[in-house]
């Protein structure tokens, strides 16, 4: 019993961010700090191309990015796959100032879903490397999410109305870099289990 | 013989005045108002065929809404209608802005060239033209024949009036001259009047058709806009572009996850399956 409540409470890194973005979200005015706002990133408040993860703009969109980032990262942090806070960290210092470098018109910007993407691919790469259960299912996983991004450079469906005066764009290209940079660390992980055999 | 004849000359007299007096009121009129958007936006060639163009939208939507030219109502009823219409777009968030631009601004046949010139002068992407239709019939009932009495023209309504009125707000892309959509409102209104008090009577019929008209109007333009907004979300038949300043969001997405989700179960499921 005490083992399992341990054992349950090892995944720090995973709660921490779930506990970030719903304080983050829900907590008035703390989105008003957080939040990639481009006007005032030019001005020199730079900590918003990286605290931009933990906002979210409406309920739905917390949700589904928690409940993606929180089973990955869970399971993750479960079966002891290295290098996952890393992982995250590279994921936010990349995502940010890359949006900022190559979408001058975007104004607004928040969500945990590059991370999600990032930790979704990294937990089908490092399972079927170890051959974690049945591997159809991670392919299957790392397939959607291949999908789901070209979708959303095609068709650049609008989200969701957010309630302020814009409609909200997905960003295909947070995702892309989340997964990018989960190839990256499943491919240095990969050659440091070659060189220590 | 003398006698019959004297009699029979003012009868014949008084009967002859009754029916020409009378005849003044009973007729049968119809009255005829209207602008139309054809006539506007193609004033020499009403078989004119756009070619195909796909709209191409730069949310949010900066929005024109105007009278089209022609008809006779006034300036004030004008703007009552456009500021109602207005209403209904300010509620969707891609909408960014709403002109209501003065019909001055319209020129009578103007066409797209005018609208251009409106495009160019408010910034708008998108207008919503505003036209009507009404036409009113006036005929007699039985009770006119008391307008022979004189008094009767006064007090009974031996008049029947029928106004027929149709609103239509259609709502076009400057840009690529194509018609995104449009909110038709009807109305029949029915009434009677005295003869004195007709032309009272049939600007107040004309009044209540275009505000029952534009009533039905703007519940249609609310089920078109909200089908609109579907089409946007889904940049169906549409192109779009955010303007610079748009919201971005990364978004793992309900259909995603849930997928995600449903097969990490599945697997978690199986895999119990065959430890047992």
């Amino acid at each position: 019993m005490v083992r399992q409540a341990d054992k349950g409470l090892n995944c720090p890194i995973t709660v921490s961010y779930v506990i970030g973005a719903l304080v983050g979200t829900l907590c008035p005015q703390i989105p008003n700090v957080l939040v990639y706002q481009r006007s005032l990133i030019l001005t020199g408040e730079v900590w918003r191309l990286f605290s931009c993860h933990l906002i979210h703009f409406s309920t739905l969109h917390l949700i589904s990015d928690l409940l993606c980032f929180g089973v990955a990262g869970v399971l993750i942090e479960r079966r002891a796959y290295p290098r996952f806070g890393f992982l995250c960290l590279s994921i936010i210092a990349i995502s940010g100032p890359a949006c900022f470098l190559f979408l001058p018109g975007m104004e607004f910007y928040g969500g945990l879903s590059a991370l999600a993407m990032g930790a979704v691919t990294y937990l089908c790469l490092c399972s079927i490397r170890k051959e974690f259960g049945q591997c159809w299912g991670y392919y299957l996983i790392l397939l959607l999410t291949g999908v789901k991004i070209i979708l959303e450079i095609i068709t650049r469906e609008t989200l969701f109305f957010s309630g302020t005066n814009a409609p909200v764009v997905p960003i295909p290209l947070s995702h892309l870099i989340g997964v990018g940079v989960a190839w990256l660390f499943f491919g240095a992980w990969k050659r440091s289990m070659h060189r220590s055999f | 013989m003398q006698r019959h004849h004297s009699w029979f000359i003012p009868v014949v007299l008084c009967f002859i005045s009754t029916v020409l007096f009378s005849s003044c009121f009973i007729s049968s009129a119809k009255r005829h108002a209207s602008s139309s958007v054809m006539e506007y936006l193609y004033p020499n060639d009403r078989n004119h065929i756009e070619k195909e163009a796909i709209p191409r939208l730069e949310l949010p939507l900066d929005v024109g809404i105007a009278f089209v030219p022609g008809g006779e109502l006034d300036s004030v009823t004008k703007m009552e209608l456009m500021d109602r219409i207005s209403e209904e777009f300010k509620s969707y968030d891609f909408v960014k802005s709403i002109e209501l631009i003065p019909s001055d601004y319209l020129v009578e046949h103007g066409g797209f060239s005018n609208l251009d010139q409106i495009h160019t002068m408010y910034g708008i992407d998108v207008i919503a033209l505003v036209s009507y239709d009404q036409v009113q019939h006036t005929d007699e009932n039985l009770l006119s024949i008391t307008y022979w009495t004189i008094v009767g023209a006064y007090i009974f309504n031996g008049q029947k009036n029928d106004t027929s009125t149709m609103m239509d707000t259609v709502v076009y892309d400057i840009k690529s001259r194509k018609m995104l959509f449009r909110a038709p409102g009807t109305s029949l209104i029915k009434g009677t009047a005295t003869a004195i008090n007709l032309k009272a009577q049939l600007r107040e019929d004309a009044r209540a058709g275009l505000d029952a008209a534009a009533e039905k109007m703007v519940i249609n333009l609310n089920t078109q806009l909200n089908l609109f907004k579907e089409k946007v979300k889904n940049a169906q038949d549409i192109v779009i572009v955010h303007k610079s300043g748009y919201t971005g969001a990364g978004n793992a997405g309900g259909i995603y996850t849930g997928a995600f989700l449903l097969i990490i179960g599945c697997m978690a499921w199986l895999g119990r399956r065959t430890k047992a």
